[in-house]
């Protein structure tokens, strides 16, 4: 049991507008794992990460973050998870280092400006440390989301669309980043659709399709004969 | 406590949301209370002789301070919140490892902190117009605080149930507003006709105002018992109101 980083359970979800989200979603994920779930828009694949991460209702179903049960274990779980969600938004009164620093202290950290400077060298945003977070671009507000779902050193870090709008070389820089991290024993779930991201990045694959896992397989396994584009196309769409 | 640092950071950022934009949420409260205080105040002193033995000025000005209370202590929360939604940060609140009940105590400590900060303002400057013997300090404080509390849960509440700036304003406007003017912040209850008397007893303000006043005044125009059993009544259930829809993410988790 203690092998898994997340482990996914039958989860349905219906939002209040009546649209039927999740139909019955099981997967895990090991640890250490480089995992992709890839699916079109609309498929599903954010409303089970904010159902993890709290934003999101499930209706039922039951999820575990290292075996740990999210409902019995709410801050606990919500301390082991970093969260890059897809849609960006900051508090406007601050700056990059401030939010980072403050992002730090909701988890009850303090002290860890080196670990900060560290992170922000990484994700090239070093010389906007102080700049306020209303007067980033598009791309940097991303990196800027990677940098706070960090702080915390989480054990599991989930990413909605985290290269969406970063130009080809910072993206060449986050995907080696998120290497590094992952290496070093960082559990890792992406949703991208960058096809040639997940297929570079990603031990394991999953598909989802109207809100249904329709197929789930390594990456070597499901590239053996087809391209990632056909099988993604063939998979999705066909239904 | 799970987590005291997380909530002690996110009273942090409720103070400076407000502090950065401190002449709106500081200054201008008590600039129009010190306005209310020179029109009402001082125009009326000579008209209104005294009310049971008590100067005008010397009447008006705790419900003055106390109107400072309850629009400062009701503005954050519900605007900090309202705010939070519209820029889509709900769920980042939702994310962070903060139980429900730490999440409702650093904006509470927040909204009693601007709402008692203009409140002691207002105090002070009314100082330069008016003496007071203040007969009972105690009532001062649990009165201030109790209602300071009272408006931080309703600012709460409102924060979590209203998606727009609009509902909270009509709630304002025709709700706050209203209560408040006919709490009996500008006259005493008793002068007003049996009637309105009665419905008076309906308006929950009336009773924080008696016991406020009678903290300056000594004047207690009701039962100051009756008027702490329905207050604390009121604080407890809307406080245990706030947490539980918290708990349960109405209006806040999809
Ligand atoms: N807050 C919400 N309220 C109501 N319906 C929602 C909400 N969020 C998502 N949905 C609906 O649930 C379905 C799944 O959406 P979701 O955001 O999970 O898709 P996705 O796979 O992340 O898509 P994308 O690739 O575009 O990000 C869609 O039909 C969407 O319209
Ligand atoms: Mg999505």
């Amino acid at each position: 049991m203690q092998d898994f980083a997340i482990q996914i359970e039958n989860v349905d979800k219906t939002y209040a507008s009546g649209t039927h989200a999740l139909k019955g979603i099981s997967f895990d994920i090991k640890k250490g794992e480089f995992f992709g779930l890839l699916g079109p828009n609309g498929s599903g694949k954010s409303t089970i990460i904010n159902i993890m991460s709290g934003p999101v209702k499930r209706n039922s179903g039951t999820i575990k973050i290292a075996g740990l049960d999210i409902d019995e274990n709410r801050e606990e779980t919500k301390r082991l998870l970093g969260v890059v969600p897809q849609e960006i938004s900051f508090d406007s009164f601050f700056s990059v280092n401030e939010s980072l620093l403050q992002q730090s202290g909701y988890y009850g950290i303090r002290n860890n400006q080196g670990y900060i400077d560290e992170i922000l060298e990484k994700l090239n945003l070093s010389d906007k440390k102080h700049t306020n977070t209303r007067m980033l671009s598009g791309g940097m507000r991303r990196r800027l989301l990677v940098a706070k779902a960090l702080v915390h050193k989480p054990k599991v870090l989930v990413l909605d669309e985290p290269t969406a709008g970063v130009d080809v070389e910072l993206r060449h820089n986050l995907w080696k980043y998120m290497q590094k991290l992952n290496e070093e024993g960082l559990t890792i779930l992406l949703t991208t659709h960058y096809l040639e991201e997940a297929e570079q990045l990603c031990e394991r694959l999953a598909f989802i399709s109207r809100g249904k896992i329709v197929k789930i397989d390594t990456t070597k396994n499901i590239i053996e004969n087809d391209k990632l584009e056909d099988v993604f196309i063939k998979l999705t769409y066909d239904s | 406590m799970n987590n005291p640092l997380g909530t002690w950071t996110l009273f942090k950022r409720e103070n400076a949301r407000f502090m950065k934009v401190y002449i709106q949420t500081i200054l201008a409260p008590v600039v129009s209370n010190l306005l209310f205080l020179t029109i009402f105040g001082l125009s009326l002193r000579s008209a209104v002789v005294s009310i049971e033995g008590v100067g005008y000025l010397e009447f008006i000005v705790p419900g003055l301070i106390l109107m400072g209370i309850i629009n400062n202590s009701y503005q954050n929360p519900s605007s900090s919140l309202i705010i939070t939604k519209y820029q889509g940060r709900i769920a980042d609140l939702l994310t962070i490892p903060l139980k429900s009940g730490e999440i409702l105590l650093a904006m509470i400590g927040s909204a009693l902190l601007r709402g008692l900060t203009v409140g002691l303002i207002t105090y002070l400057t009314a100082l330069y117009f008016v003496d007071f013997t203040y007969p009972s300090l105690t009532a001062i404080f649990t009165g201030g605080i109790l209602v300071s509390l009272f408006f931080s849960f309703l600012g709460v509440f409102m924060g979590i149930w209203a998606d727009e700036f609009d509902k909270t304003a009509f709630i304002t406007n025709f709700v706050l507003m209203p209560l408040t003017f006919l709490g009996g912040v500008f006259y005493p209850i008793t002068t007003l006709p049996d009637v309105f008397q009665t419905i008076s007893q309906a308006n929950p303000i009336v009773y924080m105002v008696n016991i406020f006043r009678y903290g300056f005044t000594g004047i207690e125009e009701i039962s100051l018992t009756t008027s702490y059993i329905i207050v604390i009544t009121m604080v407890v259930s809307l406080g245990i109101l706030d947490y539980y829809l918290l708990k349960k993410g109405w209006k806040l988790q999809d």
